[in-house]
């Protein structure tokens, strides 16, 4: 089995890429995100109790419901982790050396192949698809519950509110522009087989992207973008986001890009872990969300 | 000393309470947590209360022996429902049955500060939490015995 779940969310990072992301792209919903990285605390927020025989009893079912496989949440996490892998990753250590006050990301360009905006395309799809996946997973639905999905996003958790919120900004708008959903679907509508047996993403996701081999595969992506697209519009107007809104934040930590937005993507797709690192999180806050039912 | 002092100083920070967790992991590693004579969750949503005029419900988690819905007025939630089978759950089905309130004759009691629970049909536990303050006790209470519990005694047989 994976590691635990206190283990999974005592490892999830305070520093580094993937949080300074996050607090990049905090203006987009104020506030509303929190980076917990502890078990205990995650069951304090979650249920806003503090008595301390009351948490524990909580948690240990938590526990029990997370380490069933058959509750479906160590698929979800597997989901989340395996969508944030990507075959490439040469660079990243060297990458990784250069952070820190001084990173700056012209510096490491070298290190970096920027991907084709049909890549680009593809990997959102890729993305939006995995987040149906993992939703039917943690909430018992059937995997073709389009319109509970699209129902859900009207109220999302913290978490899985900055997920969605970095899906439209960093993989959707930043590579791809305003009109990032048509040309995702115009890539996706235009995939071949070969094309999906070329991206390690597509591959690795393999059954969580819907029964019926590749037409299946690729009728649901189309499906789950098409579900998705209104509310992605609605979010990007009512929150004011633009290409060049996204760049400026990442910029503040990222330092300047001189526009070079395909190796900006490059660098982000290599270095942020964003839906592994809030995927843990959704998991640990539905698994404590039914537990604290439950005790 | 200072080796003393660097292991308190890690203890305080961040992960420093995980060892509280060790013994419920090393228990429950790869068993079931829901007993395979649990009803459906489908099979439960029936016995959810309906939402009062103003209030609206969706449902959030249905899987084998557990159903729950949140339970929101303006599009905010205000308190979250559930019914868990508890068959197979000894412990929790006793601390229920021992319940220190009563409502409408069934065994009930606090969970917590923001939660009560009510034991139907001596198997299944309804529970309501409020998500919000403006949602008290005694909302839980009301809310509680609007569940169909005589649907959920019918069930059980």
């Amino acid at each position: 089995m994976s590691k635990p779940i206190v283990q999974l969310l005592d490892g999830l990072d305070e520093r580094g890429v993937t949080p300074m992301v996050m607090t990049a792209l905090d203006w987009v919903t104020p506030g509303s995100y929190k980076n917990v990285t502890n078990f205990t605390e995650m069951i304090k927020l979650v249920t806003g109790e503090t008595d301390d025989a009351w948490i524990q009893r909580c948690g240990e079912r938590a526990i029990a419901l997370y380490n069933d496989k058959s509750e479906g949440y160590q698929r979800a996490v597997w989901t989340y982790r395996t969508v944030d892998e990507i075959g490439e990753r040469a660079g990243q250590m060297a990458i990784a050396s250069e952070l820190g006050d001084s990173f700056s990301f012209l510096k490491v360009l070298d290190w970096l192949t920027p991907k084709s905006e049909k890549i680009q395309a593809f990997d959102f799809a890729l993305k939006a698809g995995a987040e149906i996946y993992a939703f039917t997973r943690l909430n018992g639905m059937p995997g073709d519950s389009f319109g509970d999905f699209v129902k859900s996003l009207n109220d999302m958790e913290p978490e899985r509110l900055m997920r969605m919120t970095s899906l439209v900004c960093i993989d959707g708008i930043l590579p791809l522009g305003p009109n990032f959903i048509e040309a995702s679907l115009k890539h996706v509508g235009g995939m071949s087989e070969g094309d999906a047996k070329k991206n390690d993403r597509f591959k690795n996701l393999g059954d969580a992207l819907g029964e019926g081999g590749f037409g299946g595969q690729k009728k649901l992506l189309t499906h789950g973008l098409e579900s998705m697209g209104d509310w992605m519009k609605g979010f990007v107007s009512q929150k004011g986001i633009t290409q060049n809104k996204v760049l400026e934040s990442v910029e503040k930590f990222a330092g300047k890009s001189d526009n070079k937005l395909d190796y900006l993507a490059a660098f982000l797709d290599a270095n942020c872990r964003l839906y592994e690192h809030t995927g843990i999180q959704s998991v640990a806050r539905a698994a404590i969300s039914r537990a604290m039912h439950e005790v | 000393m200072a080796l003393f002092a660097a292991v308190l100083a890690a203890g305080c920070w961040g992960g420093g309470d995980n060892a509280r967790w060790d013994e419920a992991q090393r228990e429950t590693k790869n068993q079931p947590a829901v007993s395979k004579e649990a009803v459906k969750g489908e099979s439960l949503n029936e016995f959810l209360p309906r939402p009062a005029a103003g209030m609206d419900m969706t449902f959030e988690q249905e899987k084998d022996g557990f159903v729950m819905a949140s339970l929101k007025k303006g599009g905010k939630e205000v308190a979250s429902l559930s019914i868990t089978d508890l068959k197979g759950n000894d412990e929790s089905l006793e601390r229920a049955r021992k319940g220190e309130l009563e409502i409408l004759g069934y065994p009930a009691a606090a969970s917590g500060s923001k939660g009560t629970v009510l034991l139907a049909a001596d198997r299944f536990l309804c529970s309501v939490r409020s998500s919000d303050d403006s949602f008290t006790e005694e909302d839980r209470i009301e809310l509680l015995k609007k569940f169909s519990l005589g649907g959920l005694e019918g069930l059980s047989q």
